[in-house]
């Protein structure tokens, strides 16, 4: 309530703020995958009060502006258009694949970099352009260390590779079954589920009743954690690798003690994060920081030092900076390739207990 | 033959919970010839209070996990029997002697607002639960490891589900309350001139739909472990299909209708493809109406003159 109370406080206060440097944030706080934005909202904010608290960018206040897509594409143009309309310099994007697509070609028409946090799909840095930055890795990537970790431990096994259609996940199961193809298995089970699905059971009795030894899951959280916890209850033997949403706590609350032992791959913890700041993150968002929080708080301290080292918070002239620049972040030391991917590590990870660890 | 035996208790444990929800939309058609589209909310009211009856019950320390369930499970029925009062009070005997019309575009209204409403006051993240009941019996092992298993949350929803049917089978056959409910249903004007309280039968029938779904409410949190403010839309349209399947206004017809949709469902998933299923549901469904329009179990409407 009293955060409530300050935000609408903050809200009223009038806009005297013209010296503040303003950074968009877009990504979904209302719709299906709206709980994500509990962690990276924590990280940004953060971000912006360390930033400020050390003097800001330039001698000026950093302060966000947030905006809803939902992680609708549809929504996506209107909020991006919004963005370009308020004369937005630079932004963070926590949005999904889909919506990124979708609002990235107004970005770029309007010279705004935007660093992107969570979007995996390929395409959003192949697609070139040129203000596109990302932190969060290429789904190839990703596909690849869960496709090679299957070929090992799974040798011999029938694979099964499930989907949920989204953009997000479609592009996920598509790259693991064709590494796995390039690895000699083409047997593949290769099978799709409606998004907000509850039930798994028959699908899971399918699994069993090919023998099916080897699951990876391009799902999100709720379906994701719902078909472990069924899978463990009809008694499916299957190893089990999924995408990097089932790394975020909702899973495993989902599955309880199902979903130990569960293997995910995503960006790889910060190598060696700076404590107090992890305290601090903790404290604001009553929670354990995860990588979302990590990567929206790094995406904010690249974004400051790029404005920093251009000397303006002007569009066309970070853009420079970020292609061209070393950046430090709590996630480690960073810099973009010529599409725009960062070069922090993808890892395999591994449930246990309440938090993953990184499998050595 | 142990593949098909377990698709046919998936099926059944998910056509179990669209019957008890199925029930309720027959009952209310039965008695005032208008479909509730509100149930569905209703159902997922009964979710939501599961859970925060377990997070308080967390929270006061208690730890037998029997008086948990007993506790969440009667406070689920109390609070959305409640709810189910109350919207026939406000939203549907006002409109007792308007045209059917109104009151159906009331319940639309009714659906929209308890979605959003709920939406409002516990946000639209998914809730969580974490699972309370783990495990289950194995009833056939096949030579290459195919297990055929069913989980203790299976086996609870379906006798549950059985013994909650044979019940309200049983008073509306047997007690006065069913019979006073069986003469609204046939003529509100001489049931209350014989001594019936209409007003009173219909609000009744109104909490015994709502109780079933709040029951099948808490029994899909308990095995599912995942609830959210739309989630009643679809297992809405599921059940209410699974009652014109079996002919609206019939109750076995309610609950066959129910154990077919799962069924389709399991089979379709488990056979053909998981991404058809609803369109195979629904896709029997208009081939069931065009050959019986009236459904397994209906009764062609007679105008009374």
């Amino acid at each position: 309530m009293k955060k409530l109370l300050l935000a609408l406080a903050v809200l009223c206060l009038p806009s005297a703020a013209h010296a503040d440097i303003t950074i968009g944030v877009y990504g979904p706080l209302t719709g299906p995958v709206a709980s994500e934005s509990d962690y990276w909202k924590v990280g940004a904010e953060q971000a912006v009060d360390d930033i400020n608290a050390q003097g800001g960018v330039l001698g000026q206040k950093l302060k966000l502006e947030m905006m809803d897509d939902a992680c609708d594409p549809r929504q996506a143009v209107a909020v991006m258009n919004r963005m370009v309309a308020k004369d937005v310099k630079v932004i963070l994007n926590a949005s999904c694949s889909g919506s990124t697509m979708a609002a990235s070609p107004i970005a770029d028409e309007a010279g705004i970099p935007q660093i992107v946090t969570i979007a995996l799909n390929s395409a959003v840095t192949d697609h070139g352009w040129r203000t596109v930055f990302r932190l969060s890795g290429r789904d190839n990537d990703h596909a690849r260390v869960a496709a090679d970790f299957l070929l090992k431990q799974a040798k011999g096994k029938k694979i099964a590779v499930i989907h949920d259609k989204s953009t997000f996940c479609r592009g996920l199961a598509d790259l693991v079954k064709a590494r796995l193809a390039e690895g000699g298995v083409s047997d593949i089970v290769f099978l799709d589920v409606n998004p907000g699905e509850n039930d798994f059971s028959p699908l899971i009795a399918r699994l069993k009743n090919e023998g099916v030894g080897a699951v990876y899951l391009g799902l999100f959280m709720r379906e994701g954690g719902l078909f472990v916890r069924q899978a463990r209850d009809q008694k499916l033997q299957a190893l089990m690798v999924g995408a990097s949403t089932l790394s975020l706590p909702e899973f495993k609350h989902i599955t309880g003690d199902a979903g130990e032992g569960f293997y995910t791959v995503r960006a790889a913890e910060p190598p060696k994060v700076t404590p107090e700041v992890v305290e601090r993150l903790k404290a604001r968002g009553r929670m354990e920081p995860n990588v979302l929080t990590y990567g929206s708080y790094a995406a904010i301290e690249t974004l400051a030092q790029a404005m920093t080292r251009a000397g303006a918070a002007d569009s066309a002239k970070v853009v420079q900076e970020l292609g061209h620049g070393r950046f430090t972040t709590l996630m480690g030391p960073l810099s973009f390739n010529a599409k725009g991917d960062s070069d922090l590590p993808v890892a395999l990870l591994q449930w246990r207990g309440r938090e993953v660890v990184a499998v050595p | 033959m142990d593949y098909l035996l377990q698709q046919l208790i998936n099926g059944l444990t998910l056509g179990a919970v669209y019957g008890l929800i199925a029930i309720g939309y027959t009952m209310v058609f039965g008695i005032i010839g208008m479909i509730n589209f509100a149930h569905g909310e209703i159902y997922m009211i009964g979710a939501f209070v599961t859970v925060i009856s377990f997070v308080v019950c967390g929270l006061t320390g208690m730890d037998n996990v029997a008086v948990m369930l007993a506790v969440a499970l009667i406070v689920t029925i109390v609070v959305t029997g409640l709810y189910g009062w109350t919207i026939e009070r406000v939203a549907y005997r006002p409109l007792r002697n308007a045209p059917r019309l109104a009151a159906l575009i009331s319940s639309i209204g009714m659906s929209v607002l308890l979605q959003n409403y709920v939406q409002l006051l516990q946000g639209a993240r998914v809730k969580t639960m974490q699972p309370v009941m783990q495990g289950g019996v194995t009833l056939m092992d096949r030579a290459d490891g195919f297990t055929v298993s069913v989980s203790y949350m299976q086996i609870i929803i379906m006798v549950l589900t059985v013994a909650l049917m044979t019940g309200v089978t049983l008073v509306i056959r047997r007690t006065t309350l069913g019979r006073a409910q069986r003469a609204c249903e046939q003529d509100k004007v001489m049931a209350a001139l014989l001594g019936v309280n209409v007003d009173r039968t219909i609000a009744i029938t109104f909490v015994i739909g709502a109780v079933l779904a709040a029951i099948a409410g808490f029994m899909v949190t308990m095995y599912y472990g995942v609830v959210d403010f739309f989630m009643g839309f679809l297992a809405g349209m599921k059940a209410f299909t699974a009652a014109v399947l079996g002919g609206i206004g019939s109750l076995p017809g309610a609950m066959l209708g129910g154990l077919l949709i799962g069924l389709i469902e399991s089979f379709w998933a488990g056979y053909v493809s998981a991404q058809y299923k609803d369109v195979a549901v629904f896709g029997i469904l208009m081939l069931v109406l065009m050959l019986r329009p009236n459904g397994l179990f209906g009764r062609p409407e007679i105008e009374k003159v």
